[in-house]
């Protein structure tokens, strides 16, 4: 677990995040292995969104990077991700993605360049549901004008 | 909405949220309200202390007006807390108009559990309905709506139903 030694700029993120939930982060136990989240989902057919958001909260040396790729699974990934300080990344697939079977498991992973591991400071996740019928429009009781 | 509360106690703001709520009873004419009776070690904001139960009829709706095509988070609270004395938990199905959204089962969830999704509404009338899907009673404690920008949270096609929503820390307190 890590507590910013920085301040964390919150002003101008479009996803609203409190600042308090950007003061803390996670980065692996073992800083050479990746931090995996894991869960579940209802059934292996279920398409996920998941939203990651980094920002840099240490205080690095000229010398340190701090660098990973983000993977879900064999077939899907970012590219690497280096978080900056004073600014939050919004990190999320555009493309739905089916776990498989009904685990997801989502991998921070550190690139050879990084001397540093991984980190998150928050995540929610998804899955969609299809809403296939119009709503009904109701106009009862509505004079002629509008 | 704090549903179930009475009109005569709306509106008040929540110290802890800091959210102000109303009484459902502008936007459902039927169901009744039911208190949840006080369980030791659980402490329960407000509006988780009524609720409104829904005894006759197999879809009872909420009617609220939306923008159309505005990007709304909508949250459904339910806890049962044996507000009718026959500590039967209920298990039903909540629908966003004619559309499945998910099945609330507190039969599962026995302290109760919290539904979010984030919908567009097709039209200006959005309708949240509990059905009944077997013997029990559908309940619902507050009912939530939060336009978002319309620049985030877009899928391909579809909603987005809300599995979890976690900032890494070892703290234990929820953040609103």
């Amino acid at each position: 677990m890590l507590r910013a030694s920085l301040p964390v700029n919150t002003s101008d993120n479009e996803y609203d995040i409190p600042e308090n939930v950007l003061v803390t982060a996670a980065t692996p136990a073992n800083v050479s292995s990746p931090l995996t989240i894991s869960w579940n989902v209802e059934t292996p057919n279920d398409l996920v969104y998941a939203y990651l958001y980094v920002t840099e909260i240490q205080s690095l040396r000229d010398n340190d990077t701090r660098e990973f790729n983000i993977a879900a699974g064999p077939n899907v990934s970012y590219r690497p991700v280096s978080p900056e300080e004073s600014q939050v990344y919004n990190l999320f697939n555009t493309s739905p993605v089916k776990c498989e079977g009904v685990t997801c498991h989502l991998q921070l992973i550190r690139t050879p360049n990084s001397t540093l591991p991984p980190l998150l400071n928050a995540i929610e996740a998804f899955t969609t549901v299809e809403f296939p019928q119009s709503e009904t429009y109701t106009n009862e009781g509505m004079s002629g004008e509008m | 909405m704090d549903c179930g509360l009475q009109a005569n106690e709306s509106p008040y703001t929540e110290p802890i949220t800091k959210l102000t709520f109303t009484s459902d009873a502008d936007f459902i004419k039927t169901g009744k309200s039911g208190k949840i009776q006080n369980v030791r070690g659980m402490e329960y904001i407000k509006p988780y202390t009524v609720l409104r139960y829904f005894p006759d009829g197999v879809r009872n709706c909420y009617t609220l007006n939306v923008i159309q095509g505005t990007n709304y988070l909508i949250v459904a609270m339910f806890t049962y807390g044996n507000y009718d004395n026959l500590n039967i938990h209920p298990k039903f199905d909540l629908y966003l108009g004619p559309n499945i959204w998910t099945t609330v089962d507190l039969q599962r969830k026995v302290n109760g559990t919290r539904a979010e999704i984030i919908h567009i509404p097709r039209s200006t009338s959005l309708q949240v309905c509990l059905v009944k899907t077997g013997t029990t009673t559908p309940v619902i404690s507050a009912l939530e709506l939060r336009p978002l920008r319309n620049d985030t949270y877009i899928p391909q096609s579809g909603s987005l139903k809300n599995l979890f929503r976690v900032y890494l820390t070892d703290s234990k307190d929820t953040i609103r």
